[in-house]
């Protein structure tokens, strides 16, 4: 049962395979004026001819060559057991014209079976390049374009002619591997496009292997090729030899450093599969062939004209949108930008818009690559969620790319168009959108139809009396809270004794004991330090104390709270006093300059002490 | 006799000014009605340069230069009219239309730009306030606080001196907040006048020299601060507090 399973997948697979086939392709859809382009119609049965093949009607062009060829081909399936052979037929046509436009040219119809197979139609946008720079490249790119095979080539599975010296190879008379590119020095990010040839004198048997891929460090690479193809082999003379020349990898190469690059050399092997025969002849040896490496010179891209802005080389364009446009605090916008063109468009990266009042998350990328005619292009889709923080309009700037063309050796500086994007808050009404365009003229006035046509004055605040005036008013607060403070410091004093007719009734009166003591009147100086020191007493107690005994002096003290040191102090030295008035050893001048000082410390302390009211 | 003459001499010749001024305004006026906004532009400039600040002048002229597409310059104008008048509902219309179709030219010309400059936030608290207004309040509230608190002393009575103190910390609080507002006007702390860059990419050097080194362009309604004026250029400070050099014709003070 299960045999039989594969068997009919194997017959339906065949079938597949067998659909004949008719495709048409362009080396270019986009062409100047006179420039020369071809155009291919590859038509693929399974041995049968076809019945009919209309070929599509291009008379609005002027055909430069015509071209039509058969090559051989076969398929293999599994295990590399040759099926079947294929019928090729190519048709080529070398065309220009001078006329701008797009130019639509219709499908390609071949009828086999009874069946009518059509191809796609193609359409040409044919540009008119300003300047005589395009007209010589035009001029040129005909002298070197003298047949079909030279532009189909271009983008096609053929290899290049080897003319002379046979480049990207080591040569052998039976078999050779090859890798070619299509330019040997190229700007950062510009495409080269690689191929691996195996060159083979007769027919190929096995699958070859790859046993050792190419290396690309320093590249970025894209496959070319289809993961499930057919291996078509193409006659070619080589050092005077009959090849078959296939194609076994093609890719498109990215520079990513500036420098000298290498892609490194392949190995290939052919044959040396299991067959019936290995039974007396022991396994077959696969055949190796080794590649050699090729150099490409990796150009850094000239000074970019917008410093800070990504860079990209290839062709370039940015559309940007905002979905929706209108939306309320909170609500999320999305910002979707395109970015199509040819090139490395996986390398295209664009900075995060930032707007105010907007918050953005990180983007989603999508990438739709394509690879017609070898060129590697299509589109990155750029997607950012935005959430606005606050009403109002906000503009998204644009985003701004560096777009530099390897064939000019220009920069062209390539814009998204800037968004709008009217942000309401909760329950507000929305507000019109202003007129973005170029024409549109905002309505400024009316204007004032009367003035009073004041003149130019020097501000209050720079006027020369303005500050002082202000400053005064803290001034004479300050002025009246410090004679207020001061009055108060004074009837303080006043409270406290000091500055008083009493005290300074003391104090005259040390004075004048002062003043007795110099003129060696010793016995009157004594007597007006005991005055002094009593008068001070008085003072303090607030009551006369003449006549008092000392022991009722001291009593009184005592009862009055005297600090009891002080207390005795003042007795002693009131006795002490008296006792020198008539004790002439008493009298000499140390004693009664020590007598002085003791009594005006005293009288100081005296003032100082705290002593309670009287009852 | 003689000083009588005199006066009434003078008298006439400050009326026949005055009155040819206002001729001057109204040929703006009507220059502008009938779409000749470059004559409009020539007289109301002409009241400028002869000493008129006015805020209806201002406007007039803010208004005319908008019309013409030079939007730093209406921008310059609309603020100073706002200045001197800064109720004036109009011209902060005006300054939002002006500069919002700069940004927008901006936008599309350059790929961004910056509508909105919002001011911070003591110029935005005292904007409608002009500065007379504020020095005015200062001056008053600060004499009527010192004033109460004079008076506390001498009042007796407990809710009187209640009232005084209360309303010596509120005229003090709003003395405080004149001079706040006077200070904010003047830019104190700040280096130079306000001004506006006038001229899309203006070209920003480091030394007054047309063969200094270029340092970059500034766009039309950038705000920067005027140092000083020297020779055909103006020493400025970017935003990025740069000090640097444009053509004085440029960059306009505010």
């Amino acid at each position: 049962m299960r045999w039989l399973v594969v068997l009919l997948l194997g017959f339906f697979a065949a079938r597949a395979e067998a659909q004949p086939k008719i495709t048409m392709s362009a080396s270019s859809n986009r062409v100047s004026v006179g420039e020369p382009f071809a155009i291919e119609v590859r038509i693929q049965t399974d041995g049968d001819e076809p019945d009919k093949v209309d070929l599509p009607d291009l008379g609005e062009f002027e055909l430069l060559g015509r071209s039509t060829s058969r090559p051989f081909s076969f398929s293999f399936g599994f295990g590399g057991q040759r099926q079947r052979s294929q019928s090729q037929t190519i048709y080529g046509f070398t065309l220009r014209t001078d006329a701008p436009g797009a130019h639509v040219i219709r499908p390609a119809i071949m009828t086999v079976g009874g069946r009518r197979i059509a191809t796609g139609s193609l359409t040409i946008l044919v540009v008119d390049p300003a300047g005589s720079a395009g007209i010589q490249g035009v001029d040129d790119a005909l002298k070197n374009l003298n047949d079909v095979g030279a532009l189909i080539r271009k983008n096609s599975n053929e290899p290049p002619p080897v003319d002379g010296a046979l480049d990207g190879a080591t040569f052998d008379n039976t078999m050779f591997v090859r890798t070619v590119v299509d330019k040997k020095r190229a700007y950062l990010g510009e495409q080269v496009t690689v191929t691996l040839y195996l060159y083979l004198r007769g027919q190929l048997s096995d699958s070859p292997q790859i046993s050792r891929e190419p290396t690309l460090d320093g590249f970025w690479s894209h496959d070319l090729l289809p993961m499930q193809r057919s291996l078509g082999g193409v006659r070619q003379e080589v050092n005077g030899r009959v090849f078959n020349a296939f194609v076994l990898r093609k890719f498109a190469a990215f520079p990513l450093r500036p420098g000298t690059l290498e892609i490194g050399p392949p190995t290939i092997e052919v044959g040396g599969g299991n067959s019936l025969f290995d039974l007396f002849n022991g396994p077959s040896q696969p055949i190796k062939r080794e590649g050699i490496k090729v150099a490409v010179e990796a150009l850094p891209l000239p000074a970019q004209p917008s410093p800070g802005s990504p860079t990209y080389t290839g062709a370039l364009q940015l559309e940007a949108t905002l979905e929706p446009a209108q939306a309320k605090v909170g609500d999320a916008v999305t910002l979707r930008v395109v970015a199509k063109g040819s090139g490395n468009l996986r390398g295209l990266t664009l900075p995060n818009p930032s707007v105010r009042g907007l918050d953005t998350l990180a983007p989603q990328i999508d990438d739709q690559i394509a690879s017609p005619l070898d060129r590697l292009g299509g589109q990155r889709t750029f997607r950012w969620l935005l959430l606005p923080r606050q009403p109002g309009t906000q503009i998204v700037p644009s985003f701004i790319v560096d777009a530099f063309d390897p064939q000019s050796g220009t920069y062209q500086t390539v814009r998204s168009n800037p968004l709008t994007l009217t942000v309401t808050g909760s329950g507000e009404a929305i507000e019109p959108e202003k007129p973005t365009s170029a024409e549109a003229t905002p309505q400024f006035g009316p204007l004032r139809p009367e003035s009073a046509l004041r003149r130019r004055s020097t501000p209050l605040s720079q006027e020369g009396f303005f500050w002082p005036s202000v400053l005064a008013a803290p001034a004479l607060l300050a002025l009246a809270f410090l004679g207020r403070s001061l009055r108060r410091r004074v009837q303080a004093r006043r409270a406290a004794g000091r500055d008083t007719p009493g005290q300074r009734e003391v104090t005259h009166k040390l004075e004048q004991a002062a003043q007795a003591g110099a003129t060696g009147d010793a016995r009157a100086a004594l007597g007006l330090l005991a005055s002094a020191l009593k008068k001070a007493l008085e003072l303090k107690l607030g009551e006369p104390i003449g006549g008092m005994t000392s022991r009722a002096l001291e009593g009184l003290l005592g009862a009055r709270g005297f600090d009891p040191q002080l207390q005795q102090r003042v007795m002693s030295q009131l006795g002490a006093l008296e006792a020198a008035r008539f004790d002439p050893a008493g009298q000499s001048a140390v004693q009664l300059s020590q007598a002085q000082a003791a009594v005006r410390e005293a009288t100081a302390q005296i003032a100082r002490a705290k002593i309670r009211e009287a009852a | 006799m003689r000083l009588l003459a005199l006066l009434l001499v003078l008298s006439f010749a400050g009326r026949a000014h005055a009155d040819s001024l206002q001729d001057v305004f109204k040929r703006g006026n009507a220059a502008f009605a009938r779409g000749d906004h470059e004559a409009a532009l020539e007289e109301f400039s002409a009241l400028t340069e002869a000493g008129i600040d006015d805020p209806d002048v201002a406007f007039n002229l803010a208004s005319t230069y908008g019309a013409l597409g030079r939007y730093g310059q209406a921008i310059r104008y609309f603020q100073r009219s706002l200045r001197l008048d800064p109720g004036d509902a109009a011209a902060r219309d005006g300054l939002r239309l002006a500069r919002e179709t700069l940004g927008e030219r901006q936008a599309r010309a350059r790929g961004e730009a910056i509508v909105v400059d919002r001011p911070p936030l003591t110029e935005a608290v005292f904007s409608f306030f002009s500065a007379d207004q504020l020095a005015w309040g200062l001056l008053i509230t600060a004499w009527l606080a010192v004033g109460l608190l004079l008076a506390l002393p001498a009042a007796r009575v407990e809710g009187v001196r209640l009232g005084l103190g209360i309303g010596a910390a509120l005229f003090a609080a709003l003395a405080l907040t004149a001079a706040l507002g006077v200070g904010a006007k003047a830019d104190w702390g700040k280096a130079g006048t306000r001004a506006l860059i006038v001229r899309e990419g203006a070209q920003v050097r480091e030394g007054p020299d047309d063969r200094a080194t270029l340092l970059g362009e500034l766009a039309e309604g950038e705000a920067v601060r005027l140092l000083a004026r020297e020779g055909r250029f103006a020493r400025i400070l970017t935003g990025g507090e740069r000090e640097a050099y444009v053509l004085g014709s440029d960059v306009g003070e505010l």
